[in-house]
């Protein structure tokens, strides 16, 4: 060891990467487009498509099918992990391998020997595009092909992991379904199905992404949603060009009007009531494998403060709750702002025991109120990111100290005043109160614009920047719905209906600004028990 | 109702824009004029001028025959007429957006923010008017609609805070300063001069709206606010001093004890005036702007825009101070009073006249 | 897209030339709770009393500090005080607003006008006139049971309720000094800790006239009569409390005739065992009726100005404001005859059982 401390080596070569250029290799995939009579050629296409054997959930399986004197070759692809082994087993295996010497009819072809007589399985589809085939694959599906047939057999096989049917993460009710969406959107069709069970309700299926192929399916009640609506929902899927596209919430800002503006568009729920009743309004849901966001549009600003459970309550409570919850609207985007200007530019309109305290409060704070303010929205919104992040038993320990830092040790040490910190706290605590957690995103982004006008200019620069904004609230769109409807611009709906709610059964109209083909969904006496006589 | 490109101003959008445009004047000191004219029976000069724009109005509405002012003009007087007549208006509008923003920038300046430049706050009202020139008058309609209501239960907050501070008998003498002043405070009739826009909105009016209709019932329901709150000014300052006040309804706004949380009622008069201003200054822009396009048949109006927003702001900050140009401010007025009425009305007559 | 760049940079512009105004903090900021003005050689002495927000509702130094300055006008003096105290001087939480008598009789015109022009300055800024230096009375305030002093001054001289209030405020005396018509009673401060007032200083325009010792029956006449207490000539006290104002009638002939019925609740009681609760309620009303027409006759017959503002009743009887000016009310006061009644509605508590 001494030795080697003063010899003289030749250091290692140290190791290091550098990414290379590499541009994507084209045709070198033996084109196929159809299948062919020729089973190697299928074979041979399936391994170069899917990367076989390299791809190592990929299984093909390749058997022999006896028919009548005939053998004839085959094989089956499908995903492992995807795919269910016992469905193929039971459902092709099986019947092709030991219950194909069956005595085939007159003049019946292979094809249709195999496909009505052998295998049982109830989603067959028989194709000769041999690219959807095998890319059905990657979704759940085996592919069968046999020798000397110019079809190819793919089926739905479907048994891949996934979350069961829970409660939504994101809208919880106390009172009212408890069920939300899961990534699988057979599951979420389905719950849309079983809820709205009229053989009205249309699932259309769109493939979003050239190369995810994305399943996303757009629902309707073709009786009652406006044919231009639908039409233009399917025009914009259609007319998008990505690669890929994983989720719900990336296709919403592919097909949304105005990305730049902060208030977003399109409604994104896990509940499937709620999109029920978006349905049978005559709105357009789209649900997108992969994702436990469904889209509803079009959608209004008003629309985006109500919460699901407002439909479950009778008319006292939430109308009460309706009433909170724009207090909480409210406070959550103007409560800082209108906080700084009075502090800053009209302390006369105070009363002036408020006025003293607060004097006296942030008499020993060395900062002005902009900076106290945004350093305790900063601390705020760092705990809220790391409260989403940080693991289950260690959050509450982690808001217990993020409290104790910010309210106690910051006052004591006269970072801030004590008055900053109930502002904040009212303000974060109103933000949580809104039901959408988008809307209350963008009020958070729009706060801190607020706040630095009313630095600025006091109330002067509130109102400015609120005429703004109201102005483009006005000015947009979503899906040819204006974004202030009934209010800006007035409709025939009624207008008390967006600032409070109203007894269930004086409902009965659909909202006008979506042109529905029927525009009654009840009658305008729906509860006849009350009128007839027994 | 159908949501195209350009869109559509409904009937009630219409009156509410109106509305605004009439009721924002008396944040000014028209009251004054009523008071200072007719003392305690303010009130009812207002009434009086209300009735007398419904007259006129309703005359050039019949006259107009549903054409808008343009197609009228060119039906009148041919396609230099109709230049000649937009260039007119868009000339008109474009010098009252110009004053109206240098007399909103000086009084916000006095009563919200003393220690600012008033070039901050015009170029603040420029860019708010930008956006609502580039909105257009569709948006600005829709918006309307929703903001006067909200800006007129404001104003009836102010007014009904007030009630412990109102005195009947502040209206006696009834007659005032007698019916003679009464009837000949037809100076009052330049609050609802900007009714004459409705003949420039015909063609973004939406089926079934009436510039008539729409007209008539806006002078209405301003004429109510406006006399209503003439005349709870009167209840509550006294008529010798109610004159002395440049802002009537900030003083009863100040006059507000509210003792809970807020002492004053004065943010609801900032919120009134501010709001006010910018809807009132950015329709001038617009109308000026679509007044223009229609005269020369622009494509696209967005272009000019940002030329009109240069030149209000010039107009806007050529003047030394308006409280200092009183009289050259009073004579712009009338002036805009005068052609608001009678360019229209010449317009629709001459082209009755010509039956065409 | 042009649009879009257009806005942002009109924005980014209109925001970094708004840099500059971003107001003053509300800790930099040294809020005046009351002003005197005293005469010293030949120019005012204003004194401010200044609220000390570490000493309001806490415990330590005074919650006022005094400081005064040696001007011509008051906001001079503003700025001389803002320099030595370090912090910008405002007035728009001051409640009482003292003048000493010397100015009192002077003339307060220029104050009243350059504080009400002050769009800083609260409407409820009460006047008042100390008997001897303004400075001496405002340091003698001392609010022991209320931690705030502007609240304090509040309920002692804002509030109706409180026995030395008039219920005039700036904006009122403002008003009222327009008025040739009629005069103001302002409290007058008589005691050493600023807060008692037993008599009012009258006001025709703007400068005193003389003085009045009975605040009380004042109040009476104005409808501001709640729960007070008065001594029933030695025989015992009443506690009355005037729910309804008092029913005033004005008959304008040559000689004005002023109809009055003041209605009271009234619980009268007495430590002689002899007089009888009848007799004790008319002899209690007679007191009442004697004082308050001996103030009656000391505005009409002494002072010659109408300080209750039976003017509001006699305007009725006119229709138009040149028929009201021409009968001169301010020289007719003087010879007016008054009719008073005062009727007292004997309170039952229901707790004793007694003689109805």
């Amino acid at each position: 060891m001494i030795r080697d401390l003063f010899l003289y080596k030749e250091p290692n070569e140290s190791y290091s990467f550098d990414i290379k250029t590499e541009r994507a290799e084209n045709g070198t995939l033996p084109s196929m487009t159809e299948v062919s009579t020729k089973i190697d050629e299928n074979l041979a296409y399936a391994k170069a498509l899917l990367s076989y054997p390299k791809n190592g959930d990929i299984v093909i399986r390749e058997f022999n099918v006896v028919v009548e004197e005939d053998t004839l070759r085959g094989f089956v692809v499908c995903a492992d992990g995807l795919s269910g082994s016992a469905m193929i087993n039971d459902n092709v295996l099986m019947p092709l391998m030991c219950l194909s010497d069956l005595e085939r009819n007159h003049g019946e072809s292979t094809e249709d020997y195999i496909c009505r007589r052998l295998i049982p399985h109830v989603r067959l589809n028989k194709k000769t595009d041999i690219n959807a085939l095998l890319e059905a694959v990657n979704f759940g599906d085996c592919a069968v092909f046999i020798d000397t047939l110019s079809v190819g057999f793919g089926m739905d096989v479907k048994a891949w992991a996934h979350r069961s049917i829970g409660e939504p993460q994101n809208e919880t009710v106390i009172q009212g379904p408890h069920e939300g969406f899961n990534e699988m959107i057979r599951n979420n069709t389905a719950l849309i199905r079983k809820t709205l069970n009229t053989s009205n309700l249309v699932m259309e299926n769109v493939t979003l992404g050239k190369t995810s192929k994305t399943y996303s399916a757009v629902c309707y009640l073709k009786n009652v949603a406006n044919s231009s609506l639908v039409d233009e929902v399917m025009y914009r899927l259609k007319n998008i060009d990505v690669e890929y596209m994983l989720s719900s919430l990336n296709l919403m800002q592919y097909i949304e009007e105005s990305t730049y503006l902060s208030i977003p568009q399109m409604v994104a729920t896990e509940r499937p009531d709620r999109v029920c009743n978006a349905l049978v309004e005559g709105r357009v849901a789209i649900v997108v494998n992969g994702s436990p966001q469904v889209l509803i549009v079009p959608t209004t600003i008003f629309d985006m403060a109500t919460s699901p459970e407002d439909m479950y309550l009778r008319f006292p409570y939430s109308l009460l709750v309706r009433i909170v919850r724009i207090a909480a609207i409210i406070l959550s985007l103007l409560a800082p702002a209108v906080f700084i200007a009075i502090m800053n530019f009209h302390q006369e309109l105070i009363l002036t025991d408020i006025l003293f305290a607060l004097s006296k409060a942030r008499s020993a704070v060395p900062f002005s109120s902009l900076v106290e303010l945004l350093l305790m929205e900063l601390s705020f919104e760092l705990i809220k990111e790391a409260g989403i992040r940080v693991p289950g038993p260690v959050g509450s320990t982690l808001g217990i100290v993020g409290g104790l830092i910010l309210g106690q040790a910051a006052v004591s040490a006269n970072i801030v005043s004590p008055i900053m910190i109930i502002v904040v706290a009212i303000t974060g605590i109103a933000s949580f109160a809104i039901p959408s957690y988008q809307l209350s995103f963008s009020f958070r982004f729009m706060r801190f614009v607020y706040t630095f006008a009313a630095a600025l200019a006091g109330f002067f620069g509130i109102f400015a920047v609120m005429f703004v904004d109201t102005l483009l609230i006005v000015n947009t769109k979503s899906f040819g719905a204006p974004y202030a409807v009934p209010l800006a611009p007035r409709t025939r709906s009624r207008i008390s209906n967006i600032f409070f709610t109203e007894p269930i059964w004086k409902g009965g109209k659909r909202p006008d600004y979506l042109e529905p083909k029927d525009d009654r969904d009840s009658p305008r006496i729906s509860r006849k028990w009350k009128y007839k006589k027994r | 109702m159908s949501y195209t490109n350009v869109r559509k101003i409904g009937n009630k959008e219409a009156i509410w824009f109106l509305v605004i445009l009439f009721v924002s004047k008396i944040l000014f000191a028209d009251i004054n004029r009523y008071v200072g004219q007719s003392g305690t029976a303010a009130y009812i000069q207002t009434i009086w001028c209300a009735f007398l724009a419904a007259v006129i109005f309703i005359v050039t509405a019949t006259l107009s025959g549903e054409h808008d002012i343009f197609q009228a003009s060119y039906l009148a007087l041919g396609n230099v007429g109709m230049k000649i007549v937009g260039i007119i208006i868009s000339l008109m509008l474009l010098l009252n957006a110009g004053v109206m923003m240098r007399v909103y920038a000086e009084i916000i300046s006095s009563i919200a923010l003393p220690d600012a430049s008033e070039f901050f706050i015009l170029v603040a009202l420029v860019i708010a008017a930008a956006f609502a020139a580039f909105s257009g008058i569709g948006t600005l309609g829709a918006y309307s609609f929703a903001a006067g209501i909200v800006l007129v239960a404001t104003l009836s907050a102010i007014l009904i805070l007030n009630i412990p501070n109102y005195d009947l008998s502040n209206i006696y003498p009834v007659l005032g300063n007698g019916i003679g002043s009464i009837l000949s405070g037809v100076d009052g009739l330049s609050v609802y001069a900007d009714v004459f826009l409705v003949f420039l909105m015909a063609t973004h009016f939406s089926k079934g709206t009436s510039a008539k209709k729409a007209g008539l019932r806006a002078i209405i329901i301003s004429g109510v606010v406006i006399t209503a709150t003439t005349f709870l000014y009167i209840l509550t300052v006294p008529y010798p001093a109610a004159t002395e006040f440049s802002l009537p309804i900030l003083e009863i706004a100040f006059d507000v004890n509210l003792d809970v949380i807020f002492q004053r009622a004065e943010g609801l008069f900032l919120f009134l005036w501010i709001f006010s201003g910018f809807i009132v200054i950015g329709a001038y822009i617009c109308f000026s702007i679509l007044s223009f396009e229609r005269s020369f048949n622009l494509s696209d109006r967005r272009g000019v825009i940002g030329v009109f927003l240069l030149i209000g702001l010039g107009v806007a900050m050529s003047m030394e101070s308006v409280s200092l140009q009183r009289d050259l401010y009073a004579a712009f007025y009338m002036a805009f009073t005068a052609v608001s009425y009678g360019l229209p009305l010449a317009v629709f007559g001459i082209r009755k006249l010509r039956g065409r | 897209m042009m649009m879009r760049k257009f806005m942002l940079l009109l924005s980014v512009l209109g925001i970094l030339m708004l840099c500059g105004c971003g107001g003053r903090e509300i800790d930099d900021v040294a809020y005046v709770v009351a002003i005197g003005i005293d005469r010293m050689d030949g120019n005012y002495e204003f004194t401010f009393a200044i609220g000390n927000p570490d000493s309001i509702n806490g415990e330590g130094e005074d919650p006022l500090v005094f400081e005064s300055a040696v001007s011509g006008d008051i906001f001079t003096a503003g700025d001389e005080i803002s320099a030595r105290v370090g912090q910008e001087v405002n007035f728009s939480h001051a409640e009482l607003l003292v003048f000493s008598k010397e100015i009192a009789l002077g003339g307060v015109n220029t104050f009243l006008d350059e504080l009400t022009r002050n769009l800083d300055q609260r409407p409820k800024l009460i006047p008042a006139v100390a008997s001897g230096s303004a400075k001496e009375t405002l340091q003698g305030v001392n609010s022991q049971f209320e931690g705030n002093p502007e609240k304090y001054l509040k309920k002692i001289f804002e509030y109706s309720a409180s026995p030395v209030s008039t219920g005039i405020d700036s904006r009122d005396f403002l008003c009222r000094t327009k008025n040739i018509n009629t005069g103001t009673a302002l409290p007058k401060i008589t005691s050493d800790d600023g807060t008692t007032a037993t008599s009012m200083a009258v006001f025709y325009g703007d400068r005193m006239i003389g003085e009045f010792k009975d605040l009380s029956s004042y109040k009476l006449l104005s409808g501001m009569g709640e729960q007070m207490n008065c001594d029933v000539n030695g025989l015992g006290s009443m506690h009355l409390n005037q729910r309804v104002p008092p029913n005033i009638r004005v008959r304008c002939e040559d000689v004005p005739k002023i109809d009055i019925t003041v209605i009271l609740d009234a619980s009268v009681n007495t430590r002689n065992p002899d007089i009888s609760k009848d007799d004790l309620y008319l002899t209690a009303e007679n007191v009442l009726r004697a004082r308050m027409l001996e103030l009656l006759e000391f505005t009409s017959i002494d002072a010659g100005v109408d300080i209750l503002g039976f003017e509001r009743y006699a305007r009725k009887n006119f229709y138009t404001w040149d028929d009201w000016k021409e009968y001169e009310w301010c020289n007719r006061y003087g010879i007016a005859q008054f009719n008073l009644e005062v009727k007292l509605i004997p309170q039952k508590t229901g707790l004793v059982k007694g003689e109805s």
